[in-house]
């Protein structure tokens, strides 16, 4: 049974196609190529086509696709279009992991593969994908994605290059989208930003101190460390920071077999990070920072035909570590380890020199000051990873926190029961289903301030703030106030410890995220776990959260708990009464709003005031100032005078053209 | 007491012909079956001692053979002492891309550089479609080094490059050292502008 559906010109130009397969079994085949001309037979010889007119031949082969995606009945021509999907589908089982990445060069050349296993079919694969994706391309029509059973086959046509994602995990239709962008570990929400190790906040505040540029070195654009594939630290300029789709070019650049493989002390790739500029490139320097051994103290004495290394910058690796990587290289490429600690620098100018005698500069201080030993024995020690268990929240069995405002996310390790594959799949699903649902990336009407989803094992949300995004995975049986008081505490808890900026001449070192947490009795206090009245920093959100018309709503209407989300917060120094605190935000509230008592003034609501007769601008200050003072901010910082009026000095033509550009977006 | 001089060597040939292995085999004595393409170029060092203990540092660009990174190269042998033109003898076309290098290194880069001839994969030589006579003709008329060489058996591999350091200028390790300075204007871009606008309107390159 096939059947498709090619969308009404209401929706965007693109096709989604369903195709339903009667049995998982029967979509297996076992002779790929053969199989191929088979259907490609078929569909020539089911149509009379004339030759020697191309134009015409495609007409044909569209309209016949077409007829076939839409007939309801199996018939002879459908195989051309069941047995493409099982062609995936066989690569996709035989491959480890479920998920296989596909790019294709617009001008038929295959350029780049998730998987590295060396298949024969793989042509023909993508011969089909190509011939797919090309058959709408010339109505002017794109295709989206193939639905085949289980699997699901998701196209992004983004000339030149087309990616194609083979997936059977059940994933939104956008997360393939962003996925095909990247290799990420688990899935979109790290896509999204920069997946940073865990670490000791001095050690990582003494590397980037040792990054950041001086002012000698002209034109240099991002220092990266990198470990494990993750970013240690990151040096930028002030004025702008790093995309972090940018920044996964070049993690992926750097872990390309090409260089990783490579024997090579230093590369110098030409890249182009679209998002800083599409239309120019820049040059990192690549560079293993490979701890130090002996072999340097050898180096001096050697005949003309045994010349040795001896090089600081060079590769000094014992031998033994080079007969192990000589080995591996012919082996898979997932086995070999990869080197420890990558410095990244890109740099606008094509002084190879300058760059690289910086970069040599700062491998000689980071092992001079001990802090390359520091950082691999962290590795090593596996101190870079860090359990749920640390964060000593009940019933929380794992997250992904994402600092919105650094672009970083931190999550610790998958453990029991998501410690196996397919546990770990499944969680990692939820949390793109979460992701999806909350930035209404696959055509919902209204993006969610939180989902909360419970499954037979586990229950999920996702929440998103201002400052923060947040998975979480809790117990089924967790009660909801638990869910409120583990979201809020691993909220609290990052906001707090994880993530901070520290500023350094023109360039600022991001130093990153996840300090890995402090076991729970080492705090200073356990207050920090629990969500104390005055703990809730977020709680306005909550409260949009269960306004959101699409969010479930029955687990949201518990949340709407009336104490829970106006705490009264203690009183602050010199701010003791109702009318110090009004007169302490300013714009004479303390004549407009009356409050006996210091609790009765945080009982007021927006109701109140307009029964009060204040207007809309003053109410909201006052109800923006009171929820600040319970974030525990000082209303001296926080407090300001109305901002005057707008003049909209606009030339009308250019607020023309903005809106038929928004029209444009739209479309 | 012994010299120390120090010399920028650029290699340049055909995609494939085994720059990289040939670079390997010389920094590391080590072969592989299996490599892939070289990425942009890769920065290797290698000393070798010659016979009147004078230490001659070779800084070795690898750069890639792809046609795609062919307007990179004057980066690399701009600045450099010595280049090893490499071709696969098997191959008779990756002969004509050598004399291309060849005739663009004699035209661009500086009129001192030593140039050798580089005929690989000699361990191949049943399938052999340069003859020894044709290419040893040519690189004498240009007055070019010549050898042929085999990255993976280590046949005359170490004495190319020995050759090279011999023949390179022993006592002028100043010029040696910088090249010309300055030249990296033209393929600088510009941090201070970085693309404006909304996200939206500026189309990424996709590459």
């Amino acid at each position: 049974m096939v059947h498709g559906s090619h969308e009404g010109a209401s929706s965007s130009a693109s096709s989604a196609l369903t195709v339903e397969a009667p049995t998982p079994e029967g979509m297996l085949v076992q002779e790929v190529d053969v199989e191929v001309i088979d259907g490609e037979q078929g569909t020539a010889s089911a149509i009379p086509t004339p030759r020697g007119n191309d134009e015409e031949s495609k007409q044909h082969l569209r309209e016949q696709l077409r007829r076939t995606l839409n007939k309801k009945e199996s018939s002879h021509a459908t195989s051309c279009f069941v047995q493409p999907i099982s062609i995936l589908r066989a690569s996709t089982s035989s491959s480890p992991r479920p998920e296989n990445r596909f790019s294709l060069g617009e001008s038929s050349s295959f350029l780049a593969r998730q998987e590295d296993e060396a298949s024969d079919n793989f042509t023909s694969t993508i011969g089909v994908m190509q011939a797919l994706v090309s058959i709408f391309l010339d109505d002017g029509d794109k295709l989206r994605c193939i639905n085949a059973g289980n699997t699901r086959i998701t196209f992004l046509l983004r000339p030149p290059l087309y990616y194609a994602c083979v997936s059977s995990w059940g994933e939104a239709e956008s997360v393939f989208l962003q996925n095909s962008y990247g290799a990420c570990l688990s899935g979109v929400i790290i896509s999204t930003c920069v997946d940073c190790s865990a670490m000791e906040p001095m050690l990582r505040k003494s590397i980037a101190d040792v990054l950041v540029p001086t002012s000698k070195i002209k034109d240099i654009l991002y220092v990266i460390l990198i470990a494990q594939g993750k970013v240690i630290t990151l040096v930028r300029p002030k004025k702008h920071s790093i995309h972090p789709s940018d920044l996964h070019i070049l993690v992926n650049t750097i872990h390309s077999p090409s260089i990783i493989n490579s024997s090579a002390a230093a590369s110098w790739l030409p890249v182009c990070l679209p998002k800083f500029n599409s239309a120019a490139f820049v040059n990192a320097y690549v560079m293993f920072l490979r701890k130090e051994d002996q072999t340097q103290e050898q180096q001096s004495q050697h005949s003309q035909q045994s010349p040795t290394v001896q090089d600081s910058d060079a590769e000094t690796r014992d031998s033994a570590e080079q007969l192990a990587e000589a080995e591996s290289s012919h082996t898979l490429v997932e086995e070999q380890p990869a080197p420890e600690v990558c410095l990244v620098c890109v740099s606008g100018s094509a002084d190879f020199e300058a760059v690289r005698n910086w970069c040599n500069t700062i491998n000689q201080r980071l092992m001079q000051d001990g802090l390359l030993g520091a950082l691999t024995g962290a590795i090593s020690r596996g101190e870079t990873e860090y359990a749920v268990g640390d964060l000593g929240v009940p019933g929380l069995r794992h997250f992904v926190y994402k600092s919105r405002s650094h672009v970083q996310v931190t999550m610790p390790l998958f453990e029991d029961p998501y410690d196996n594959p397919h546990e770990k799949r499944r969680l990692t699903t939820l949390y793109q289903t979460l992701y999806d649902a909350i930035h209404a990336k696959s055509g919902q009407g209204s993006t969610l301030k939180l989902q909360y989803i419970r499954t037979e094992r586990e229950s999920v949300m996702g929440w998103i703030t201002q400052p923060f995004e947040l998975y979480l995975a809790l117990s089924p049986l967790l009660p909801k106030s638990g869910i409120v008081n583990a979201a809020n505490a691993v909220a609290k808890y990052y906001r707090m410890f994880g993530f901070a900026d520290s500023d350094l001449t023109d360039h600022v070192a991001d130093v990153l995220v996840p300090v890995a947490p402090v076991p729970a009795c080492h705090l200073p206090s356990t207050r920090l776990l629990t969500v104390s009245r005055s703990d809730s920093p977020s709680i306005m959100s909550w409260r949009l959260a269960s306004q959101a018309l699409s969010c479930v709503p029955r687990f949201c209407r518990a949340l709407q708990n009336k104490a829970a989300l106006r705490p009264v917060p203690a009183q602050l120094g010199a701010i003791s009464s109702p009318s110090e605190f009004l007169k302490a935000i300013g714009r004479s509230a303390d004549t407009k709003v009356t409050a006996e008592t210091w609790e009765d003034l945080w009982e007021i609501d927006g109701l109140q005031l307009k029964k009060a007769g204040l207007a809309v601008r003053d109410r909201r200050y006052i109800l923006w100032s009171m929820e600040k003072f319970r974030q525990g901010e000082d209303p001296a910082q926080f407090a300001h005078p109305p901002t005057p009026k707008k003049k909209i000095l606009m030339d009308p033509r250019f607020k023309m053209s903005n809106a038929v550009f928004e029209v444009c977006v739209m479309l | 007491m012994s010299k120390q001089l120090q010399f920028k060597l650029v290699l340049l040939g055909e995609s494939a012909v085994g720059k990289s292995s040939l670079v390997l085999r010389f920094v590391k004595d080590q072969f592989d079956d299996y490599r892939e393409s070289t990425i942009g170029a890769a920065f290797l060092t290698q000393t070798v001692t010659l016979d009147d203990q004078t230490t001659v540092k070779f800084e070795i660009w690898d750069t890639a053979g792809q046609e795609r990174y062919k307007s990179l190269a004057p980066m690399y042998y701009r600045n450099a002492n010595c280049a090893v033109v490499v071709y696969d003898i098997t191959q008779a076309a990756s002969l004509e891309k050598a004399r291309s290098w060849i005739r663009e290194l004699q035209r661009q880069a500086d009129p001192s550089i030593v140039i050798a001839l580089c005929g690989n994969k000699a361990d191949l030589s049943a399938r052999r479609q340069v003859s020894e006579e044709e290419a040893k003709k040519y690189a004498e008329e240009e007055g070019l080094m010549w050898a042929e060489t085999s990255a993976k058996t280590g046949e005359g591999v170490q004495e190319i490059f020995t050759a090279i350091a011999k023949k390179l200028p022993q006592n002028a390790p100043p010029s040696a050292r910088g090249g010309r300075p300055g030249t990296s204007a033209r393929t600088g871009v510009d941090l201070t502008k970085q693309a404006t606008g909304a996200p939206g309107q500026n189309e990424p390159c996709n590459c």
